[in-house]
């Protein structure tokens, strides 16, 4: 069984006040919509009608992106996709790519895929960037490093880059700002991933708070052919513009609690006109639809609604587990409550198949959700497939059986009720008790059970 | 109203006052209350562990035990959820299917099919109200035991102010990841201490002995207790 270490104590407390910090500030952004359960129910529709016909919107969408010039790829798995993505950049020649954040290039270890063919790939998201200077995977869906003091940016920085320490959030900003900066004025391959394909207008959409998507994505380079790769997974296609406009309303309020993120950007294409006359845009834009185990998903009524999310992160940012924990105890990229059931549902592995479990099912995430997903009976359906899929150990199997026989036969949960009243004593039981009397007292088993309470007196 | 009392397996083994409390209530309001004897457990730990044939087993037995009855009535929103949320996707029931639509939780029952707030008691204590999860989120009772807590005399209600959050209890979640299910759990215990109350409520007994386990394992002044409980005060 998976262990889940319980992070320390003021790891604990800097992610508490991060998460609690953007509760809060959502709380009152979402306090403005006198309407919001409805505009819940809207953005469910939204999402849940684009999944129910989705071949088609997707075919839409593709036609309308072909016209304004946009190479749409349908990729199947991780491998087709850093394929594609390493191709490119082995065509134009370029070993340094600049990356906007995406959890699907990590889905698919892209990174990793571009590094084994020499090729760096450069995270500018700052949290993304900070990350990855220290080696590791984001900690949180829209938050790749909450769990971060400012000291402790302030020291990473310092030891990587050999800049004199600082915690003051402007110069720390400004200093990763200098180093990308001198990458994005040269770099000639951009990826991203993108919130929404809009398949009305065959636009892309993409947010961000910092502007690097905009310079990922423009790819102010002087010399040499420039492309920007979108990778994003199917279910991201949205019907019409209209439809994104009350997406956005919800998305970064519920994550940060920002009436909007501070930058949307629109992407319709490549640049139109010849290098000389306009100087920003990329000469190609190709766009990966990734399936990857989302086809799957779509089949399974229980998990389609999973694929309606938005990734605002509101459910990790709510989840008491999450809290506790941290994202990396999940060991997986997607982590918090709708992480866990899309982990289990992309990977056929142990781990995975754990994910589902480490919840106590209390629902908060379902609650938050601006999509309105059930994110926890998403993860009891996930629990079901796991014993399905014999991630269940024999011998549990073997001992809801027996409890289910025991259960079903009155005189034998009877018996052994009485059985456990005379041989159980508090010490006994505290023992039996193991692990949840190494923190907790059990209370003693009552005197008599209630069935032979009122089998001698019931109350009159 | 013929009431079948639905006494989950915690409640009978560590917590059957709570259950005895329900009854007389019940009866204090004119109603008959039955206890059938052959009843066992709804399913929901086999359930929740993703066995859902050993769950799917104990459910019907459940219907067969219980559907003789007008109204099915129990001291648990867990056990409650169980049946009302669950069983129809367990056994392909339709949602409002005659049976699930007669179970209910004791708090609500009260409240909206009795119509009864004021039960009479009296509780001269400051007290709190945990809301378990699955009361509050799966079958959205909120108001209802606070209705009834306010009603009673001398009784001084504090809100908890943690979210409301879970306990860390989650059944067999509390077993399987004991650290964090125990970090959740003293949170909740330090919430309910701030609130300066002697005593702590809930409708849940899963809830009740976990956040009972942590108060007596740090020697808490603070007491946990079933609704149906304090609001049936002494036989
Ligand atoms: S499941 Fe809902 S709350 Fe969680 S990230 Fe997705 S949209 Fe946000």
């Amino acid at each position: 069984m998976m262990h889940t270490p319980v992070l320390e104590e003021q790891r604990r407390a800097t992610l508490a006040r991060a998460l609690n910090l953007a509760l809060d500030k959502r709380r009152q952004s979402v306090a403005e919509f006198p309407d919001w359960e409805a505009m819940r129910q809207r953005a469910h529709d939204i999402r849940a009608g684009a999944l129910d016909r989705l071949d088609e919107y997707l075919n839409q969408f593709e036609r309308a992106a072909a016209a304004n010039g946009i190479r749409v790829v349908r990729v199947a798995t991780a491998e087709e996709a850093c394929l594609y993505v390493v191709a490119i950049a082995k065509r134009i020649g370029v070993t340094t790519a600049v990356k906007s954040k995406s959890m699907v290039t990590e889905e698919i270890h892209l990174n990793r895929a571009l590094e084994t063919e020499g090729i760096r790939a450069m995270e500018t998201d700052l949290g993304e960037y900070i990350a990855q200077l220290c080696g590791q995977p984001p900690f949180h869906l829209t938050a790749p490093i909450v769990h971060l003091s400012r000291d402790e940016v302030g020291r990473i920085l310092a030891d990587k880059l050999g800049v004199p320490f600082t915690n003051d959030p402007t110069q720390l900003t400004l200093i990763a700002r200098d180093a990308m900066r001198r990458e994005f004025l040269t770099a000639r391959l951009g990826i991203s991933g993108a919130n929404f394909c809009v398949a009305e207008t065959g636009s892309l959409v993409l947010v961000t708070n910092e502007g690097n998507g905009r310079m990922c994505t423009t790819l102010p380079a002087k010399e040499g052919p420039r492309v920007h790769v979108a990778i994003t997974g199917i279910e991201k296609v949205v019907p019409a513009l209209k439809d994104v406009a009350h997406l956005l309303r919800l998305l970064a309020r519920s994550g940060s609690g920002m009436r909007l993120t501070a930058y949307t950007t629109l992407i319709n294409g490549p640049r139109k006109r010849a290098a000389g006359e306009e100087t920003t845009g990329p000469d190609e834009v190709h766009v990966l639809l990734l399936d990857n185990g989302r086809r799957a998903m779509l089949r399974d009524p229980h998990l389609r609604e999973a694929l309606c999310c938005i990734r605002c992160g509101a459910c990790s940012n709510t989840c008491p587990v999450y809290h506790r924990i941290g994202g990396h105890a999940y060991q997986s990229v997607y982590n918090g409550p709708i992480g866990s059931v899309w982990s289990a549902a992309l990977w056929d592995t142990e781990q995975a198949a754990t994910l589902p479990f480490v919840s106590s099912l209390c629902g908060a995430c379902a609650d938050i959700c601006p999509v309105k997903i059930d994110i926890h009976h998403a993860l009891l359906w996930q629990r079901k497939l796991a014993a399905d899929r014999g991630y269940t150990p024999r011998w549990q199997r073997l001992v809801w059986w027996a409890w289910r026989v025991a259960m079903s036969h009155p005189a034998l949960y009877g018996f052994g009720s009485i059985v456990a009243r005379r041989l159980f004593s508090p010490a006994i039981l505290n023992r039996l008790g193991k692990p949840w009397t190494e923190t907790r007292d059990l209370p003693p088993l009552a005197r008599k059970s209630f069935h032979e309470m009122w089998k001698e007196e019931a109350p009159k | 109203m013929q009431i079948g009392l639905f006494i989950p397996c915690l409640v009978d083994q560590f917590f059957p006052q709570a259950g005895l409390a329900v009854a007389r209530i019940l009866k204090r309001l004119g109603h008959s209350v039955e206890y059938p004897a052959e009843q066992t457990c709804c399913g929901q730990p086999a359930f929740n562990a993703g066995v859902r044939s050993e769950a799917a087993a104990l459910a019907k037995r459940f219907i067969q035990v219980f559907d003789r009855f007008e109204a099915v009535v129990a001291p648990s929103g867990s056990c409650v959820a169980m049946v009302r949320n669950f069983y129809p996707e367990l056994l392909d029931l339709a949602p409002h299917s005659s049976f699930i639509t007669r179970v209910f939780e004791f708090s609500e029952f009260l409240v909206d099919r009795l119509n009864v707030t004021d039960l009479g008691a009296t509780f001269n204590e400051r007290v709190t109200y945990h809301d378990s999860c699955h009361l509050l989120r799966e079958l959205r009772v909120r108001e209802q035991p606070r209705q009834l807590l306010r009603a009673v005399k001398g009784l001084d209600f504090v809100e908890l102010n943690d979210g409301p959050t879970c306990c860390g209890f989650g059944g067999v979640f509390s077993v399987k990841f004991p650290e964090v299910s125990t970090v959740m759990g003293e949170d909740k215990v330090a919430a309910i201490e701030r609130t300066g109350a002697r005593y702590v409520v809930a409708s849940d007994c899963g809830c009740l002995m976990h956040i009972g386990g942590l108060l007596t394992r740090r020697d808490s002044k603070v007491r946990p207790i079933h609704l149906a409980e304090l609001l049936g005060g002494a036989p």
